[in-house]
C-alpha cells in the first residue's frame, strides 16, 4: 500500500519536474530571441539615414548645377557686353596707340 | 492515506508544478522583454550616432560639392570673360599694324623713320653703322649725313651711317646694326609695337571697356 503510495507521488513529481525542465526551456529560448529585432531596427534606421544622405547630396549636386547654370548665364549676358562694349571702343583705342606709336615716344 | 488525501496531493504537487513552471516562464519573459527594450535604447543610441556621422558627412559633402562646383563655374566664367577681353585686344593690336601700315605711305611716316633711325643710331652706339629697311623705304631720300653728324655730336664719338644694300621685310621703321653684326637694334614698326605692347595694353584696356568712353 505504501509502495503504491510513494509510487503514485513520485510519478506526480517526476511529471512535475517535467514541467518544470520545459518551463526552463521555453525561458532559455526567450533569453536568446532579442537580438534578431534589434539588429533590424540598426539596419533599417542606418539605411534610412543613408538614404537622406544620399537625398542631400544629390538635391547639393542639383542646387551646384543650377548655380553653375546662373554663373555662366551671367558670364554670357558679361561676354555679350563686353564685345559690344569692345567693338564700340575699337576705333578710340586704335587710335590712341597709333598715335603713342607714331608720335615717337615708344622709340627707344 | 486516505485515496482523498493523496489526490489533493497528487494535485498539490502538479499545481505548485504549474505555479513554478508559469513563475519561470513569466520571469524568463520579463527578463527578455526588459533585455530587449534594453538593446533597442542601445541599438537606437548606436544607430543614432553612425546617423549623425552620416548626416555630417553628408552635410560636409553637400558643402562642398556646391562651393566646389561654383568656384569651379566661376573661374570658367573669369577665364572666358578674359579671354573674350584678350580677342578684343588682339585685334586692336591687329588693326594698329595694318594702320601702321597704311600710315608708311603717309608723307608724315618719313619724319618718324628718320626719328627712328636717329634713335637706333643712338642706341647701337659708335662706329660705322648700318641703316636696313623695307624695299619701300629704301627708294626714299634718307639724310644719313646729316644724322651722322647729330648723332657722333650726341654721343661725342665718331659715327658713320650707311643704308645697307639688304632689304628687310617689314612693314617700316629700321634695324640699325654695326658693320660686324654684333650690335643690331630692331626699330621695325612690328618691333616697337610689339616691345610697347605690355605698356600699351592697359591703355588699350582702359580705352576699350570703359563705360564711360562708350
Amino acid at each position: 500500500m505504501v509502495d503504491d503510495i510513494i509510487k503514485v507521488v513520485l510519478k506526480a513529481e517526476e511529471q512535475a519536474n517535467k514541467q518544470i525542465m520545459e518551463a526552463y526551456a521555453q525561458a532559455d529560448t526567450m533569453k536568446d530571441s532579442p537580438n534578431k529585432p534589434s539588429d533590424q531596427l540598426y539596419d533599417t534606421t542606418v539605411t534610412t539615414c543613408k538614404k537622406e544622405a544620399e537625398a542631400s547630396r544629390e538635391l547639393a549636386k542639383k542646387k551646384a548645377a543650377e548655380r553653375s547654370k546662373r554663373i555662366m548665364e551671367d558670364c554670357e549676358s558679361e561676354v555679350a557686353k563686353i564685345q559690344l562694349i569692345g567693338q564700340k571702343n575699337m576705333d578710340k583705342a586704335v587710335e590712341l596707340i597709333l598715335k603713342e606709336i607714331t608720335s615717337g615716344a615708344h622709340v627707344p | 492515506m486516505s485515496s482523498d488525501s493523496l489526490d489533493r496531493l497528487i494535485s498539490r504537487i502538479l499545481e505548485d508544478a504549474k505555479e513554478q513552471s508559469c513563475a519561470i516562464v513569466n520571469e524568463a519573459k520579463r527578463s527578455a522583454e526588459e533585455l530587449l527594450e534594453e538593446r533597442e535604447k542601445e541599438t537606437q543610441k548606436k544607430a543614432q550616432k553612425t546617423c549623425q556621422e552620416i548626416r555630417r558627412s553628408a552635410e560636409a559633402d553637400t558643402e562642398n560639392i556646391v562651393h566646389r562646383e561654383s568656384v569651379d563655374a566661376i573661374i570658367k566664367a573669369r577665364w572666358i570673360m578674359l579671354s573674350e577681353k584678350r580677342k578684343i585686344i588682339d585685334e586692336v593690336f591687329m588693326k594698329v599694324k595694318d594702320r601702321l601700315q597704311a600710315y608708311a605711305k603717309e608723307e608724315s611716316y618719313q619724319k618718324l623713320l628718320i626719328h627712328i633711325i636717329e634713335e637706333a643710331a643712338m642706341a647701337a652706339g659708335e662706329g660705322r653703322l648700318e641703316v636696313l629697311v623695307n624695299k619701300s623705304d629704301s627708294q626714299r631720300k634718307l639724310p644719313l649725313k646729316e644724322l651722322s653728324a647729330k648723332v657722333s655730336s650726341k654721343l661725342d664719338v665718331e659715327t658713320t651711317l650707311k643704308l645697307s644694300d639688304k632689304i628687310i621685310n617689314a612693314i617700316g621703321g629700321a634695324v640699325v646694326q654695326s658693320e660686324d653684326g654684333r650690335t643690331k637694334i630692331d626699330n621695325t614698326l612690328e618691333s616697337i609695337l610689339e616691345r610697347e605692347r605690355k605698356n600699351l595694353e592697359p591703355k588699350a584696356t582702359a580705352v576699350l571697356f570703359s563705360d564711360e568712353s562708350a
